[in-house]
C-alpha cells in the first residue's frame, strides 16, 4: 500500500485526467480492482456478492471523482472508504450476519496487543464471544487495525474519523477485550 | 445471546483468475453514462463560499444605494412647508399679519 512521492504524483495526474475523461478511470480500475475485491470478500459471504458490491464501489468512485481531493493518503484509501461504506449499506439493507475474516495468527497478535497471555480456552469460541460483545464500528476498527495491519492514519481515513479518535477508540476496544478475556478466563460468562 | 458475527478463520481468498471473471469496466462505464451525475451539492456550496464575501459587499452596496436614491427622490418631491399628513397644516408666515 505504501507509495513513493512520485507514484502519488503520477496517480494524481491520472485522477485529474479521469475527472475530464471517465475512460481514463479504467487504469485505476485495473490497478485496484483485485485489492478492493479481497477487501470486500473478507467482509461478506461469497465471491459473487463481493463482485456485485465491488462494481458498485467503482461506480460510486467514478460518480464522485470530481469531488476527490488528495488529503495525504493514497487514492486506494479513498476506494477502501467507499468499499467500507458499501459493505455497511449491504448489511443494513440485508439484515444478514456480518462476516469477519481472520487468520489463526491474528488471535495471538490481538492478545499480544491487549497484553494478555494466550488463553487456554478455545480461541475461536472465545473470539466469537468477544466480538459479540462489540459494536459493529468497534469490530471494523479491529479488522482494519489488527487483522489487516493498517496504520492509524489509514484506519481513520477509511472510517471517516480523526487519527486521534481512531487511536483512542482502539485503546478503548483493547481495554474492553482485556476485560472480556479476563472475565471469561476467570469463570465470568461473556 | 444471538450471534452478531460469522467468523471465517483461515479461508482461502478467491484466486486472481476467478477475480478476473468479475472484472468488467465497460459495464461500470455504461452504468456511469446512464446515471449522468448532477453537480454535487458540496461543489456548489464550495464555489458559493469562494465568492460569498464579494456577493455580500455587492448586496450591502445595493442596499445603501437604494436608500440613498430613495432619500434623494423624497427630498426632491417634498417642498418646504408642504404638509406631510392630513392633520398637519401649512405654516403661515408671521410677516403677512
Amino acid at each position: 500500500m505504501h507509495q513513493s512521492e512520485k507514484e502519488i504524483q503520477d496517480e494524481l495526474a491520472i485522477i485529474q485526467q479521469a475527472k475530464k475523461d471517465p475512460e481514463v478511470f479504467g487504469f485505476l480500475y485495473e490497478k485496484y480492482y483485485s485489492a478492493i475485491f479481497h477487501f470486500v470478500e473478507r467482509r461478506v459471504e461469497g465471491a459473487s456478492v463481493a463482485g456485485d458490491l465491488v462494481s458498485q464501489v467503482f461506480l460510486k468512485a467514478l460518480m464522485n471523482l470530481p469531488g476527490y481531493k488528495f488529503k495525504g493518503v493514497p487514492f486506494s484509501a479513498w476506494l477502501y472508504r467507499i468499499a467500507s461504506n458499501q459493505v455497511n449499506e449491504y448489511y443494513r439493507s440485508s439484515q444478514r450476519e456480518r462476516v469477519v475474516s481472520l487468520e489463526p495468527y491474528h488471535f495471538q497478535s490481538l492478545f499480544d496487543e491487549a497484553e494478555l497471555e494466550k488463553p487456554k480456552l478455545d480461541q475461536e469460541e472465545l473470539l466469537i464471544g468477544i466480538l459479540n460483545e462489540l459494536e459493529e464500528a468497534e469490530v471494523q476498527i479491529l479488522e482494519l487495525r489488527f487483522f489487516e495491519e493498517r496504520s492509524f492514519k489509514e484506519v481513520a481515513f477509511i472510517l471517516g474519523i480523526t487519527e486521534n479518535h481512531a487511536k483512542v477508540k482502539t485503546y478503548r476496544i483493547l481495554d474492553k477485550v482485556r476485560k472480556l478475556v479476563q472475565g471469561s478466563v476467570y469463570g465470568k460468562k461473556i | 445471546m444471538a450471534k452478531k458475527y460469522k467468523l471465517k478463520v483461515g479461508n482461502k481468498p478467491t484466486s486472481e483468475e476467478e477475480v478476473k471473471q468479475f472484472k468488467n469496466f465497460d459495464r461500470v462505464l455504461n452504468q456511469y453514462r446512464r446515471r449522468k451525475p448532477s453537480q454535487p451539492v458540496h461543489l456548489i456550496v464550495y464555489r458559493l463560499n469562494k465568492h460569498l464575501p464579494l456577493l455580500i459587499l455587492i448586496i450591502i452596496f445595493l442596499v445603501i444605494a437604494y436608500f440613498f436614491f430613495v432619500k434623494q427622490s423624497e427630498d426632491k418631491t417634498s417642498q418646504p412647508g408642504t404638509p406631510k399628513s392630513k392633520n398637519e397644516q401649512p405654516v403661515s408666515s408671521p410677516l403677512k399679519e
